[in-house]
């Protein structure tokens, strides 16, 4: 990982791929109480080109992240494979809350046919892996950021640490 | 409608791992997942604190957090907004939970990385249900443990002695809660180890076998008077390596020859083990195992928890009344037949006995059965009261109320599955025989 001289991070190529993988997303938020809110990405897409990232929520079960987002408060969004455990976040002070483009849609359902994949392969009941990672989201829409921070939490040592140059 | 705390406590079980979110001074969140939440009551949980990471210094920083839940069976999602209030670094709740978090760290790969430092305590401020899956996934309805207790304890309460007590316990947990593989431990009088009384569902029923108090799941358990259960087996709490280790460390007394195999899966997936209470005291434990993981619930914990409060009753109860003497119900003798020439050596060291060079029995046990033969040798008595051996300075017994009832029980299915010239029977309340089908020859080893 670089970047570019207006600050904004560039992915590896390993890292979008990370990324567009078979991976849990979870993202979070922080009210103006400073009270945090979590929910569940239902997959994202990338751009390499200028950094920007956009993680697809469901307007209905990201209801107190997206209030504290149109608050205009910081976004986080963790992404973890679950048979390696690895795990990245990245973070932003901004977001753009945006409809869907065309072709989100595909991305979501790839998503969220990997992601359940993957949990059926750990030993998880396909109907539970289909309901948690791939269940229909009428209400899709793009929580869009370019991230100014990006960490390792895969569990361990180097947990917590900022992915340098070319991770 | 919101549900209690208790209505999703199969969340924490830790098939699906939670995920929290906290935020920084500069209201930046951070979200990490969770090793494990766990349920204290209707208002509080406890998180494993294992690293000082962003959610810790973020914590630290603003004691607000909200935790997202995951039902493992229907994928119900569950919102916690929680407080923090204190974490504790010892203690029952600590014990509890770290004996889980290193079940999950052996199972998930992470037992180099997985240490805990403490328990984090949080006081649950609200509870938010998510807009379901669409359709919803089925529930099974959980079983009912209820009826299954009212039985367990009905029969129970039919017991008449101790051995019929901790005999119909284990069969109680096999046939009614389907739980086949368990044992039952009693803590010594000194309160140092726990030895096996009774098993079932073992090729080996390892009575006698001996665990020290803290060592495995059911050491830390009656320690620290806490249940606990888990659903991937850590190798450092698989009782019987925590017992070869302590053998290692402590071989001089407890030479290998003389040790009791203990029963125990080879390869368990799930333990639980609740300790027998009497107030705050453990006076031993009721621990159960299964092949398969996560296959206890907490709803299984709280009937085995609730069981073993009515067996600790019923416990101190026939203890009391074991020194109460009934007359004998038979004044057959028996004794003295025509079997082999029997070899009953006695180390007064550590109380051991060996029968024709074999290792049987030590300890309160040893003296009592070498008080016996020797006994019955001098005065040819055959006849016993539990009262005599509990007022005979020679064997050492607590001036306190002991178990003095189950050391009997333990010689009797030792002699039982070791010896033939020798046995036990129950003549009444409070009164045994000793049947003897050999010519007996003493040795006093240290004499």
């Amino acid at each position: 990982m670089s970047s570019t001289s207006t600050g904004a991070l560039l992915f590896s190529r390993d890292l979008i791929d990370f990324i567009h993988g078979p991976v849990a997303i979870k993202v979070g938020s922080c009210s103006i109480a400073r009270v945090p809110s979590v929910s569940q990405g239902y997959g994202c897409r990338i751009s390499r080109s200028d950094g920007d990232v956009c993680v697809f929520l469901s307007e209905s079960r990201s209801a107190s992240v997206l209030r504290d987002l149109r608050d205009g408060g910081a976004f986080s969004a963790a992404f973890s494979r679950p048979a390696t455990h690895r795990t990245v976040q990245l973070k932003a002070s901004f977001v753009q809350i945006e409809p869907l483009q065309p072709g989100d849609q595909a991305l979501i359902d790839q998503h969220g046919l990997r992601a359940a994949g993957e949990l059926i392969s750990l030993g998880y009941a396909p109907e539970f892996s289909q309901a948690l990672m791939a269940p229909e989201v009428k209400d899709a829409i793009c929580v869009c950021f370019r991230p100014l921070v990006a960490f390792d939490q895969t569990p361990g040592a180097g947990a917590g640490q900022p992915l340098g140059a070319g991770l | 409608m919101k549900p209690p705390l208790s209505a999703l406590r199969r969340c924490f079980e830790g098939a699906v791992p939670a995920v929290i979110a906290t935020c920084d001074e500069n209201a930046m969140p951070n979200v990490a997942y969770l090793s494990q939440v766990h349920y204290i009551d209707e208002e509080h949980v406890a998180l494993s604190f294992q690293f000082f990471n962003t959610t810790r210094r973020n914590i630290l920083a603003n004691p607000t957090a909200t935790i997202l839940l995951v039902d493992p069976v229907t994928a119900e999602q569950y919102k916690l907004y929680i407080s923090y209030l204190r974490t504790v670094s010892e203690g029952p709740l600590f014990e509890s939970m770290k004996a889980r978090l290193a079940g999950i760290a052996s199972h998930s790969g992470m037992s180099d990385v997985f240490r805990l430092k403490g328990s984090d305590i949080y006081r649950v401020q609200r509870i938010e249900p998510l807009p379901g899956v669409i359709p919803p996934l089925p529930a099974l309805p959980a079983p009912n443990l209820l009826p299954v207790l009212r039985r367990s304890i009905t029969r129970l309460a039919a017991s008449r002695d101790l051995s019929s007590l901790f005999e119909e316990t284990l069969a109680s947990l096999a046939e009614e809660f389907s739980m086949r593989h368990a044992m039952l431990l009693m803590l010594d009088a000194a309160g140092e180890k726990l030895y096996t009384v009774a098993s079932r569902g073992y090729p080996h029923s390892g009575v006698g076998s001996e665990i020290g108090l803290g060592e495995g799941i059911i050491g830390v358990a009656a320690r620290e008077g806490v249940p606990i259960r888990i659903g991937h087996c850590a190798t450092e709490y698989l009782y019987s390596r925590a017992v070869r280790e302590s053998y290692l460390r402590s071989h001089a007394s407890t030479a290998i020859e003389m040790s009791i195999p203990l029963p125990g899966l080879a390869k368990s997936g799930s333990q639980m083990a609740v300790p027998i209470l009497d107030g705050p005291r453990s006076i031993g434990v009721l621990y159960a195992e299964s092949p398969q993981e996560m296959r206890f619930t907490w709803d299984d914990e709280d009937a085995l928890v609730a069981l073993s409060g009515y067996l600790a009753l019923a416990i101190t109860t026939l203890q009391r009344s074991s020194d109460v003497i009934e007359p004998a119900a038979s004044s057959t003798i028996s004794t003295e037949g025509d079997g082999e020439p029997v070899d009953v050596c006695f180390y007064r060291a550590d109380q051991s006995v060996f029968i024709n060079n074999d290792y049987l029995i030590k300890g309160v046990a040893g003296a009592i059965l070498w008080k016996l033969v020797c006994d019955h040798s001098a005065l040819g008595r055959d006849e016993f009261t539990n009262r005599e051996l509990r007022h005979d300075a020679s064997l050492r017994l607590p001036d306190v109320v002991d178990n003095l009832e189950a050391r009997l029980i333990l010689l009797q299915r030792r002699l039982a599955e070791r010896c033939n010239a020798l046995a036990i029977e129950k003549t009444g309340r409070g009164r045994f025989r000793l049947r003897v089908t050999g010519e007996l020859h003493l040795r006093d080893a240290s004499g």
